[in-house]
């Protein structure tokens, strides 16, 4: 299997403070690897890199073999890497259309003062894509609605439809079932092994162990920055590393609170 | 030698000006468009007070509390409310810039945009010598004031209760509040500050100038902003050695390379500070730039 | 085919329709997020580029326009790259640092005539141009608007970085806008100079630039047509309303443009003032609002 996205030595630094690393993982071609952690692990900066909003201090990120040094977001959205926000970033003022839309801006091909039949067709062309992207999230029924007044469920199906919209190879979703309940979550695992299954490669971020356990081939974990294992999802939890990263601090505190008493003294 | 005199001459009322609008900025992040204007009015209110025969340092007092009673009114009417709508920051810009509009006209119209003679008496005149070189007496009493004001800032600021509450809001506003800092009072107290310094620097202009009109404080503005881009947005010690500065380059500039070089210098001096480091000298380094 | 009009409210027309153009220049970069306070430095440039060709030399007037147009232009895209790495604060001190050094080069200058401006110039600009030449101003707005660039530019303008993602240029959206608003400003002022005749250093500062811009955030970012019928709709009522002198009107415009930042800070057209309205309307026709908590249809598993 080829790997689809490697990372060599990747690290990330903000003054003194190692946000990531030295992280190497690589993610194989037509999978769905998940990328835990503890909170503020480095996840959202690992894929913060990949994406192009941060630069790397050390290391390489290649694409398929291509390196990704250095280049702006959107010309790694050109070369088929969409991604999701943890905090949800759709765009305001806007419909569900127009924000899946705005995912379709690479794949037009008219100049933009083209006139007549041929602009004209690629409208219709481009609305239709994205209507069947709105229709595959369930969210026909809204198409036409202002996304501000969507529940939470729907922002976060709206965010990866516009994602999906750019066509990608390779799609990064940052926590998309934060604070959703089990049907949703299980609709969202649904809807990945769908794009999975269409030849999308797929990373995800996410805390739902049981999402991640059902739907992930791989699972990478990392903590304070470094890449603790790699392993397949359901070895992955039986890692005694792994199970302190998450748990362990919880033992660790209580422990502390039985001696702090003496310490004042 | 007689050259870097009378450029810190100059640079100290550019100092004085910047000094009133970093401070503004540093706590509100405001830049207020109507400054010169409400440098303009408190010289006409001390130009009204010399009429009257009132003796030159309570005329300056008269215009002082002028300019700073404006500078507070404009905070109170139009900046608090769009504070309290959470407005995006150009709506502030483009407000300020109304005000002045509306300053500017009111002033036009009352002066019939005519020229008004500045007296001169009871202000220093003439110069005295020193190391062999003419220093002109206002240009120091100028300097003097400036730095008079300039370590009573910093006393202010670091060492009294409401100049510590001043530096707790324009750290984090909303902690502040909860400690207990009233943030409205506080914002009232910079924009009569720096209205009042604006004032000052006015009046001396005017009197060294001997006239004084509705336009005279409009060249100022951009010069006051150049000081604090120079010097730092934010950053007062950045404002006075930004201002210094100002003033030895456009003096130099003016003597030795032309003359009617004097209005671009600031402008010059802006543009190239925000290509190459928008935070100034002093100043922390904000997101200026993507 | 406007003989019928008399000659001062043909001038009137003739000034609204050329603050119109002025208008679109600045919605253009409004509309991208671009806050600048740079158009009437460009004005000047079409102004005094205009007026200096039909005095100072035999070229037609069409020349002189062009010359405007695209030397503003040129300026614009010149000046953007260090411009538009700005933002915020900065971005407005830049932009008004560049109108103002070029509004006082031109004044020192001698071969501009300095501060007394130019006078003398001929009139060429007939009513049935500006129409024509709003009419297709008009085609290219809307064309652009429903255009993917047209959405690009209202992502950018919401939001830079997650546009950005989708693979928007940012920089090269925001790029041509700037030029494009910088060559219509110049455009607008060189029509300006052939209508009024004269022109001066001083006329291109704060007044125009607080009325434009009131036109434009009345309007709104939304659709162009908004600070287009601002634009006339405010005009007709200034001229109807016969106010003695510009001292009054500078003052009212500085009042309302104040006004109306407090009422609307996003502009009138920002969807979220009319929220409430919209739910009152539907409630009043017994319209159901489409169901947004919950999902309709499932994602179904295939």
């Amino acid at each position: 299997m080829t790997a689809m996205l490697e990372l060599s030595g990747v690290s990330k630094h903000f003054g003194g403070m190692k946000a990531v690393n030295d992280v190497s993982f690589s993610v194989e071609e037509g999978a769905i690897y998940g990328l835990i952690g503890p909170n503020g692990a480095g996840k959202t900066t690992v894929v913060n890199l990949i994406s192009g909003y941060l630069k790397p201090t050390a290391g390489r990120i290649t694409l398929s073999g291509s390196d990704l040094a250095g280049l702006r977001p959107h010309r790694l959205a050109a070369a088929g890497i969409a991604r999701t926000y943890q905090n949800l970033k759709l765009f305001d003022e806007s419909t569900v259309l127009e924000n899946v839309l705005i995912g379709r801006h690479l794949s037009f091909k008219g100049r933009r003062w083209q006139l007549g039949r041929v602009r004209r067709r690629e409208e219709v062309e481009q609305h239709e894509v994205a209507r069947r992207l709105i229709d595959r999230v369930g969210l026909t029924s809204v198409i036409d609605v202002d996304v501000a007044e969507l529940s939470y469920g729907m922002r976060r199906r709206v965010e990866i439809a516009r994602a999906m919209a750019t066509e990608p190879r390779l799609l990064l979703l940052d926590e998309p079932t934060a604070g959703m309940n089990r049907a949703e979550s299980d609709d969202i695992g649904r809807l990945i092994q769908m794009i999975n299954d269409e030849g999308v490669t797929v990373l995800l971020v996410d805390h739902n162990v049981r999402l991640v356990t059902e739907v992930c081939h791989q699972v990478v974990v990392l903590d304070w920055g470094s890449v603790l294992t790699k392993a397949g999802p359901h070895e992955v939890w039986q890692d005694e590393r792994v199970k302190t990263a998450y748990l362990g601090v919880k033992e660790r505190r209580t422990a502390e609170t039985v001696e702090a008493p003496d310490a004042g003294r | 030698m007689q050259q870097t005199i009378n450029g810190l001459a100059l640079g100290s009322t550019y100092a004085l000006l910047g000094v009133g609008v970093t401070l503004v900025w540093g706590v509100l992040n405001l830049l207020n468009f109507a400054h010169a204007q409400i440098l303009t009015w408190g010289t006409f209110a001390a130009l009204a007070a010399l009429r009257l025969g009132i003796p030159v340092p309570v005329a300056i007092l008269v215009g002082m509390v002028t300019a700073g009673v404006l500078s507070v009114l404009i905070d109170l009417v139009v900046l608090a409310p769009l504070r309290g709508r959470k407005a995006p920051e150009f709506s502030f810009v483009v407000a300020t810039i109304g005000v002045s509009l509306v300053l500017t006209t009111v002033l036009r119209t009352y002066t019939d945009a005519q020229t008004e003679a500045f007296p001169r008496q009871g202000f220093p005149v003439g110069a005295f010598e020193f190391a062999g070189q003419n220093v002109p007496r206002l240009q120091v009493v100028m300097l003097v004031i400036a730095v008079v004001a300039m370590v009573g800032l910093a006393y202010w600021l670091n060492r009294t209760k409401s100049g510590r509450s001043v530096r707790a809001v324009a750290h984090d506003r909303e902690t502040a509040e909860l400690l207990g800092v009233n943030s409205q009072l506080v914002f009232s107290i910079c924009f009569f500050v720096a209205g009042a310094l604006a004032a000052v620097a006015g009046i001396f202009v005017a009197a060294s100038a001997a006239q004084v009109s509705y336009s005279s404080g409009d060249g100022l503005l951009l010069i006051a902003f150049a000081v604090i881009i120079l010097g730092g947005m934010g950053s007062v010690k950045g404002a006075i050695v930004g201002g210094l500065v100002l003033g030895v380059v456009e003096v130099y500039a003016t003597t030795y390379v032309s003359s009617s070089f004097r209005e671009i210098i600031a402008f010059a001096v802006i543009l190239a500070m925000l290509v190459a480091r928008p935070s100034g000298f002093f100043g922390k380094k904000e997101a200026a730039r993507v | 085919m406007f003989e019928w009009l008399e000659p001062l409210q043909l001038f009137r027309l003739d000034t609204a329709l050329i603050l119109t153009l002025l208008v679109i220049s600045v919605h253009i970069t409004f509309r991208v997020g671009i806050m600048s306070l740079a158009p009437m430095g460009f004005a000047a440039v079409g102004g005094y580029t205009a007026a200096l060709v039909a005095t100072k030399s035999e070229l037609p007037f069409a020349i002189g326009l062009l010359a405007a147009t695209v030397l503003a232009g040129l300026i614009g895209a010149l000046f953007a790259p260090p411009v538009l790495r700005l933002r915020g604060i900065y971005m407005a001190l830049g932009s008004l640092a560049l109108a103002q050094a070029i509004v006082v080069l031109i004044r020192i200058n001698d071969y501009t005539n300095g501060p007394n401006g130019i006078a003398g110039i001929p009139i060429e600009v007939r009513t049935e141009y500006l129409v024509v030449a709003l009419l297709v101003a008009f085609v290219l707005l809307e064309l652009s608007h429903r255009s993917h660039f047209g959405r690009a530019a209202k992502a950018v303008r919401l939001d830079e970085r997650t546009a950005e993602g989708m693979g928007v240029n940012v920089f090269r959206v925001r790029f041509v806008s700037f030029t494009a608003a910088a060559a219509v400003a110049g455009c607008a002022g060189a029509l300006e100079a052939h209508r009024t005749t004269v022109i001066s250093p001083d006329q291109y500062g704060f007044a125009t630039l607080v009325i434009v811009f009131t036109y434009v955030l009345v309007g709104g970012n939304g659709h162009w047509a908004g600070p287009v019928l601002v634009t006339w709709g405010l005009t007709i009522l200034r001229d109807s309303l016969h106010f003695a002198g510009s001292n009054w009107e500078d003052v009212i415009y500085g009042v309302l443009l104040v006004v109306i930042l407090l009422v609307a800070p996003n502009g009138l057209s920002d969807r979220s003032l009319y929220r409430g309205l919209r739910r009152r309307w539907r409630a009043r026709r017994d319209q159901p609002a489409p169901d947004v908590h919950d999902p309709a249809e499932k994602v179904a598993s295939r």
